[in-house]
């Protein structure tokens, strides 16, 4: 393997890495809204 | 809460990483031993000082939650350590693949390579001790001892690591590299917008953090209803 | 002081009656040795360095078996509620409980290193003596920071699993140190030579004394 290649094995490992922990996190937060909505909205018809 | 105003953050990070790297090939000078494989190592350093510090935040959060026992604190405890964890295993990987074409190894037992090793460990236990927990004052509590207890650990890491390593022979000289003045600026550029993209990430997962106890008190509302 | 004391002996006491921990250690132990001199085979000599890790390995398996009942037992009882209750505070609890693994740790090594002297012991120019020193050290930083951690795992779903993924991290400098140490003993080095190594692994110990003594009275309130 050359140089270049660890360089770009490098960048790839820390963006790739960084960007799929990003897209886990936003995933997650739409996964708990959604939930958050969810049960507001059943708690609001069990209070009625 | 500043929540309405989250979106600076990342919005600065995404200026500032582009801009980074394009400092760090463009206008880096190319390192005359290493070559070009010294680029790695302005994101592996601004990798290491940023995962370092989450985990201080982390240490820090704990100390305050257990002082005040407010869900906050345990919120950034919690951030620090997952974030910190995602940065320690970036800096693991990018610096075996900088050891390996310049020192001809994957690993070695450099004091700073050990250190860093070891606080993954630490601290992905302590990833798993929060997912063993149920309770949520407990598991706060649990997570915040162990952020402590691993923080204070440090010191003696890296000292164990250095004596471990002094009695054998240095084959590696470690990374004493003097640097020209251009790569001290790109340097200090990465470091900066690292620092960004890294309180961005914290600030997220702090708010998902609080929608996930958020979750957790509507479900018992919705259970004694 | 003396309430540790009293806590210390009472504690003792059970343990050494139901000859739970400090059997099953030893016995452990004695186990773990016997399978690494098998996996090395026959006839063949171990370098001072590799017997130190073997040794090592041997003592912090055993130890971290011990170390989970001590707490799992109060728990199980519903003890802790009423050492809580009790005059002593959680830092006393602490100090008592430390010192009760302290000392089935010396107890268990009392045997499991004239075990290793027999099965790993040709070839060695060090004797048990030298060994005296490091093995007191990380038995002292273990079982602080061992007592701290298993109060914790003992509040968990999982804790004979989680004991050593929380414990082993945080002791892995003591247990890179004390190799080290041990090597360098078995080589027939003197103690001045070990010193520095030495030192380290005392600062380990007063470092996780102060840190359980602070923190295990938020653990044990949880419980």
């Amino acid at each position: 393997m050359t140089k270049q290649t660890f360089v770009v094995l490098a960048y790839m490992a820390i963006w790739g890495g960084l960007s799929l922990y990003v897209v886990g996190l936003a995933r997650r937060q739409t996964r708990l809204a959604r939930q958050i909505q969810a049960l507001g909205e059943r708690l609001g018809r069990g209070e009625e | 809460m500043t929540s309405r105003r989250v979106p600076l953050l990342p919005l600065l990070s995404s200026l500032l990483l582009p801009a980074a790297v394009a400092m760090v090939f463009f206008y880096a000078p190319t390192e005359r031993t290493m070559g070009v494989v010294q680029k790695i190592f302005y994101f592996h350093l601004s990798l290491a000082a940023v995962a370092f510090l989450s985990f201080f935040v982390a240490c820090v959060a704990g100390v305050l939650y257990l002082v005040r026992r407010e869900r906050r604190w345990d919120a950034w405890g919690a951030a620090g350590v997952e974030v910190g964890v995602v940065f320690t295993t970036l800096v693991l990987v990018t610096g075996s693949l900088w050891g390996r074409p310049i020192w001809n190894t994957w690993w070695t037992w450099d004091p700073r390579l050990t250190t860093s090793l070891i606080l993954w460990f630490i601290y992905t236990a302590c990833l798993i001790l929060r997912s063993a927990v149920e309770n949520e004052t407990r598991r706060a509590t649990y997570a915040a001892v162990m952020a402590i207890a691993g923080f204070v650990d440090v010191p003696v890491v890296f000292l164990s690591a250095r004596l471990f390593r002094s009695i054998h022979p240095t084959v590696i000289r470690s990374d004493s590299v003097g640097l020209e003045p251009a790569m001290i600026v790109t340097l200090v550029v990465c470091m900066a917008a690292m620092l960004v993209f890294w309180a961005a990430l914290v600030r997220l997962r702090y708010g998902l953090h609080l929608q996930e106890a958020v979750v957790g008190d509507l479900e018992r509302r919705l259970g004694e209803s | 002081m003396s309430r540790a004391w009293f806590l210390y002996r009472k504690d003792l006491r059970i343990e050494l009656r139901k000859k739970e921990s400090g059997a099953s250690m030893t016995f452990f132990g004695a186990l773990v040795l016997v399978i690494l001199n098998v996996a090395q085979g026959p006839g063949r000599r171990l370098t001072p360095e590799t017997a130190a890790g073997v040794l090592w390995v041997a003592v912090i398996f055993s130890a971290v078996l011990g170390l989970g009942r001590v707490f799992a037992r109060e728990r199980e009882n519903g003890c802790i509620s009423a050492l809580l209750v009790s005059p002593a505070s959680p830092g006393t609890v602490f100090a008592a409980k430390a010192c009760v693994n302290l000392t089935l740790m010396i107890l268990s090594q009392a045997v499991l290193v004239p075990v290793f002297f027999v099965l790993f012991g040709t070839g060695l120019t060090g004797g048990p003596l030298a060994l005296v020193p490091s093995l007191l050290l990380v038995d002292a930083g273990f079982s602080a920071a061992g007592t701290l951690l298993s109060a914790v795992s003992a509040g968990t779903r999982r804790n004979e699993v989680l004991l050593p993924i929380l414990l082993f991290p945080l002791i892995l400098p003591l247990v890179a140190l004390a190799v080290k140490a041990t090597g360098s003993a078995l080589a027939g080095r003197a103690l001045a030579e070990r010193l520095p190594l030495l030192e380290p692994l005392a600062a380990f110990g007063l470092i996780y004394a102060a840190a359980g003594y602070l923190l295990f009275p938020f653990v044990v309130r949880e419980g």
